[in-house]
């Protein structure tokens, strides 16, 4: 990672005093890493600028409680993510995900969209999923992925997977237990080779026919 | 965990990552976002920088630096009515030498103008009282001619009261002051004594 950036104490320092051109700095040198985190968590651009804006206030609000300045890296980041996660929290109390329902309107969605596509692969264990290491997805790619599983099953995922989190701190973060954690750490994984499958076959046959 | 879950979890890994997040962003978004920050700085209190609290202490200190003069000012207007007086001071230059006081100065503070009417009275009913006490009845031979009025010229900040000679009081040279207070009325000699000129026909 070349492009690494490094905060000094300096920059800190300024930071804790409310200077706003160090912020404006630590804005265009982070944000685009930022704004990735909280396109993962939620569904919508707009929502993920919301809790951009939220996050990086909460930053400026808060900067003065960094102790180690060279934690703020990861300060910084775990910020956005409980941002995310509360925005999220919110959201789905407004509207209950049942993952049956989104399964199967997934599964009407499919066959209305794509006549070619095998209803029966989807349940079919056997499947092969080579598809996937052949093909070369892009971010959005992956990010629209992301989007298509529900989303208590997209945060352990990326908790765990992406953001590094073991399951005992998942656990705590989203207040469910260690054991569902891992539970869902597995369907997820299972909806995503599905979804990475079916793109990746889509992609195949687009470029054979183009 | 199979070797296509490794892949697809390295997949997420590398594309995903916060650091591969390419692009600048935009200007408009750091604006509006400023402005909040702006705001909140102003909302929370730091030592260095304009905020909502030394707003509101300046606020708080005008009103009541306001309310202070305000009430001073009503303080005054009620310290000056009470003692309204007037303080007549005749101006004698030679007691003995000159037999009559030629005019009477009227210094006087600052008087409202509803008070100026009652002033006036109270510089009438003085001179009346003046005339009373001081002058005794004399024989009508004597007297001669008939006394005049009182005429009282003012300017800005004098009022002068003319005596006719033939009332005119002679003062001895003790003789300092009258002051006169408004609101009472009430006349405060000082030894002052008047005697009528004799004068013959």
């Amino acid at each position: 990672m070349n492009n690494r950036i490094t905060i000094d104490d300096k920059l800190i320092d300024k930071l804790k005093k409310g200077d706003v051109k160090s912020f404006h700095w630590l804005y265009d040198s982070l944000s685009p890493a930022m704004r990735l985190i909280c396109k993962r968590y939620v569904k919508t651009d707009a929502d993920a600028e919301d809790v951009f804006q939220d996050g990086f206030l909460k930053i400026y609000a808060n900067i003065s409680s960094l102790k180690c300045p060279k934690a703020f890296m990861g300060w910084m980041k775990r910020i956005f993510i409980n941002t995310a996660l509360d925005y999220y929290k919110k959201e789905s109390g407004r509207r209950s995900e049942s993952i049956d329902d989104i399964i199967e309107s997934r599964i009407e969605d499919q066959n209305n969209t794509d006549d070619d596509w095998d209803e029966n692969s989807l349940n079919n264990a056997n499947v092969n999923y080579n598809a996937i290491l052949h093909v070369d997805f892009t971010q959005e790619e992956m990010l629209t992925a992301l989007n298509v599983i529900p989303g208590h099953f997209r945060i352990v995922f990326q908790l765990h997977v992406i953001d590094g989190y073991k399951h005992q701190e998942i656990a705590e973060m989203i207040s469910i237990n260690e054991k569902t954690s891992k539970t869902r750490l597995l369907r997820a994984r299972t909806l995503l080779k599905e979804e990475l499958n079916r793109m990746a076959i889509r992609k195949i046959r687009d470029g054979q026919s183009g | 965990m199979d070797n296509l879950d490794k892949h697809i979890d390295d997949l997420f890994r590398n594309k995903l990552s916060e650091a591969k997040m390419p692009g600048v962003p935009p200007e408009a978004e750091w604006v509006k976002l400023r402005k909040t920050i702006r705001h909140r700085n102003f909302m929370r209190f730091v030592p260095g920088t304009f905020n909502i609290y030394y707003l509101v202490a300046a606020i708080g200190l005008t009103a009541i630096v306001g309310i202070y003069f305000i009430k001073d000012n009503h303080a005054n207007e009620e310290r000056v009515s009470p003692n309204n007086s007037v303080t007549i001071v005749d101006s004698i230059p030679n007691a003995k030498s000159t037999p009559a006081v030629d005019s009477i100065l009227i210094v006087r503070p600052v008087i409202e103008k509803s008070e100026k009417i009652s002033e006036k009275k109270a510089i009438k009913s003085c001179v009346d009282n003046m005339k009373k006490e001081t002058i005794k009845p004399q024989p009508d031979s004597i007297i001669t001619p008939k006394s005049e009025p009182c005429t009282i010229t003012k300017d800005s900040t004098t009022e002068t009261v003319s005596m006719p000679d033939s009332i005119k009081p002679i003062v001895s040279p003790t003789v300092s002051d009258t002051i006169v207070t408004i609101d009472t009325i009430r006349v405060k000699k000082k030894s002052v004594k008047f005697k009528r000129k004799k004068t013959s026909l």
